[in-house]
């Protein structure tokens, strides 16, 4: 029956996508007319690759001299390959963009400069914020095109709740966090977890970030907000509510199919709001969605909107104008969103968004609801990462997990990524 | 070449002499192993003169390299304490799992020589480990069986033994775990042994037996020492394999908990695809290639004192 019903719906969707170029905007012919071939790449899952396909294929009904190769990959192996291509020269004319990784490819010059086709009217942005158009620039140039907006989130198991009888709060303190814990397991025997992504939540609480502006260092003057997480994870290894280390080792969070809360080992999940979908279908069941908890004595909200993905060129593309007219159909064209769907994220374009609004899904009206909510009390995005982060981001998760252990003592983790971290950044800066 | 002082024939001479040349026997062998040394040196020669260079720089993929002289070997041996980790790990796992493969391998060989009419299917059976062995299906089978809600437990369960542990979430059982599953696919070793104990005359142990040697006196006096050039070879392969293991440390544990499977090829590749340190991954690869050397041409230098050859004396 789901497969006859799912079936039908991709009937449905390929008429529409026949029927709709018709009536859509005015074309314009991209490249004088002449074939061209243009390589494209992003990261994602099976979902995303059929829903891009798909927009691809419109674009080449509007333009048929408009090919195009295909280049999908899951997020591991895209930045390998990615990097592997850069190095080569062979880079894909264009390509999906993370926030974090804009810095690094910026300053090895493998983004082209979007500004001028914005001045040129080919790409639209008259119905863009300009903080989504902000996020994807660098010194007042365009560089990246964000293709949704995201939230950092907290997933919650809707089952495990009602079972404990506990309505889910849309955020909570710490403590509060701490004694909801402590209730579920003692109700449900469901554990908790706490994520290293909490590092970079205390750190905006208290109006800073985990970076420097510069990039060459730590956004702080001593290790004091390290020893608060280092301390936070000491002190939950130590309870029965919290899930042991050796379970992580089996259940591997970073890993949607194996994370913890898929067969309720946990209750939670920190994460991104553009994974409820994803994450709700390989459970089996439909979680709900919290912001992130604060410290009591927190003097920023911590909750951001975040331009989740981008689309750019690159550099090397001997199709400039192409690429740039694909970006803008694809992040400005109602035709081609009403397919995708908000699927990378929710749309960055107002009419898009309007659009779309009617005909969503019932677990994507929460993720837009989501949204909402936090564009009510969001404080600005961090910057960028800067080069090296990666390190860092092995660093700290080693040393979590030695905490954990109660190898080492928190103090002493965060004396260490403190002077481990600063050196690998100052490093990487020259 | 012979010097052609008359210039008006040199165009028709140059031609039969080409011919002449590529008829020649060893221009032919050249050229016949030619797509062999070409893709030799394209694909393996000038790589490793590549990563040669870069493991002298600093170099993250998306950037240009930078010359940083031996700063990468240094920090190795001396700030990066991951790295003497993993080090550790491979040694310790290696010098375990091969003398355990290689024990089982040969008991194995040694009950198959009995001869049976269900002989070849046993052969089957115990070699399907190993053909399977290094795939990624069964790392998966094998993460699945000592979970700590995997079938091990399950099974102690049932002899109520109360078990929960997570065997390889633990630091003091991770490392074996994935020790037993090198063990386990002893197949490849085992069908080289059989090869060997087929070579021994049987007229050695008639007549050892003529004598009153018993089964014990034979195997050490007879099968042990003629055996050895194919345990010597094993020996060899198995090390050079014991020291690049990664599928089952990157698959099952990811290196965790601690860093107590930290396999060298592991951390390598964390550190050139996770952290993009390029330069000190080609550093690292390096002096993998001189440890395997070493240990090998250790084992070698070690022949004269143990591996019997027939043919000598």
């Amino acid at each position: 029956m789901k497969k006859m019903l799912s079936l039908v719906l991709t009937l449905a969707l390929l008429l529409s996508v026949m029927v709709l170029p018709a009536s859509a905007e005015t074309v314009k012919e991209v490249n004088g007319g002449e074939p061209c071939t243009i390589r494209i790449a992003w990261w994602g899952n099976q979902t995303r690759n059929d829903l891009t396909t798909q927009v691809l294929a419109m674009y080449t009904a509007l333009h048929p001299n408009v090919t195009f190769e295909t280049e999908p990959t899951a997020w591991d192996g895209y930045w390998d390959k990615l990097a592997t291509q850069a190095a080569t020269s062979s880079m894909p004319d264009i390509f999906q963009q993370d926030y974090g990784k804009i810095g690094s490819f910026f300053s090895q010059n493998l983004m082209m400069d979007l500004t001028p086709y914005v001045e040129n009217g080919t790409i639209d942005v008259s119905r863009i914020s300009s903080a989504v158009l902000e996020s994807g620039s660098m010194e007042g140039k365009l560089y990246a095109l964000c293709l949704g907006l995201n939230s950092p989130c907290l997933f919650y198991d809707k089952e495990t709740f009602s079972a404990a009888g506990i309505e889910a709060p849309v955020q909570l303190t710490w403590d509060e966090f701490f004694s909801l814990s402590k209730e579920i397991y003692e109700k449900t025997g469901t554990q908790t977890y706490i994520d290293t992504m909490v590092l970079g939540m205390l750190f905006r609480g208290k109006g800073t970030s985990l970076y420097a502006e510069d990039g060459t260092r730590f956004g702080t003057e001593d290790d004091s907000v390290f020893r608060t997480y280092f301390q936070m994870i000491a002190d939950v290894s130590k309870e029965a509510w919290h899930v042991s280390p050796e379970l992580l080792v089996e259940k591997n969070p970073s890993v949607t199919e194996t994370m913890p809360i898929i067969d309720k080992t946990t209750w939670d999940s920190f994460s991104n709001s553009n994974q409820l979908t994803t994450i709700s279908s390989t459970a089996g069941r439909e979680l709900g969605m919290m912001m992130w908890p604060v410290m009591a004595d927190d003097t920023t909200q911590v909750q951001y909107l975040k331009s989740s993905q981008f689309f750019c060129g690159s550099t090397s593309t001997k199709y400039p104008d192409v690429v740039a007219d694909f970006i803008n159909f694809f992040v400005t064209s109602v035709d081609a969103n009403l397919v995708l769907k908000g699927e990378r994220g929710v749309p960055v374009d107002s009419n898009v968004l309007a659009a779309l609004s009617d005909g969503l899904s019932d677990l994507d009206k929460v993720m837009y609801a989501f949204i909402d909510e936090v564009n009510k009390v969001a404080t600005p995005m961090d910057r960028p990462n800067p080069n090296g982060s990666s390190q860092i981001d092995t660093l700290i998760s080693d040393l979590t997990e030695l905490v954990r252990y109660g190898e080492i003592s928190p103090e002493e983790a965060a004396a260490q990524v403190f002077a481990e971290g600063n050196e690998i950044l100052s490093a990487n800066a020259q | 070449m012979t010097v052609m002082p008359d210039t008006g024939h040199a165009k028709r001479k140059k031609a039969t002499s080409l011919s002449e040349f590529l008829c020649r026997e060893s221009v032919a062998g050249y050229m016949f192993i030619s797509l062999f040394i070409i893709g030799f040196l394209v694909f393996t020669i000038i790589p490793m003169i590549a990563s040669l260079y870069l493991s002298f720089t600093n170099y993250n993929i998306l950037g240009d390299a930078k010359w940083i002289g031996f700063a990468n070997y240094v920090k190795m041996f001396t700030r990066d304490s991951k790295y003497l980790k993993s080090l550790s790990v491979t040694f310790f796992y290696a010098f375990v799992s091969v003398p355990l493969k290689l024990l089982m391998a040969l008991i194995v060989a040694m009950i198959m020589t009995h001869q049976s009419r269900l002989t070849g299917f046993y052969r089957s059976v115990y070699y399907l480990p190993s053909i399977i062995g290094g795939s990624v299906a069964v790392a998966v089978m094998w993460k699945q069986l000592f979970s700590s809600d995997g079938v091990i437990n399950s099974v102690l369960q049932a002899l109520s033994i109360n078990s929960t542990k997570s065997w390889i979430g633990s630091r003091d059982t991770a490392i074996w775990v994935l020790i037993l599953l090198t063990v386990w696919q002893f197949g490849s070793s085992m069908l080289i042994f059989l090869a060997g104990l087929k070579q021994i005359p049987r007229t050695y142990y008639e007549a050892a037996t003529m004598d009153g040697a018993g089964k014990t006196r034979s195997f050490f006096a007879i099968t042990l020492p003629l055996l050895t050039p194919t345990i010597f070879f094993n020996l060899v392969m198995q090390t050079i394999n014991g020291f690049m293991v990664f599928n089952s440390g990157y698959i099952i544990t990811q290196g965790k908990p601690l860093n107590s499977t930290l396999f060298y090829a592991l951390y390598l590749y964390q550190k050139a695809f996770t952290d993009y340190d390029m330069g000190y991954a080609c550093a690292m690869a390096w002096i993998l290639l001189l440890i395997i050397g070493f240990m090998t041409a250790l084992i070698f230098s070690s022949q004269k004192r143990w591996v019997f050859y027939q043919g000598e004396r």
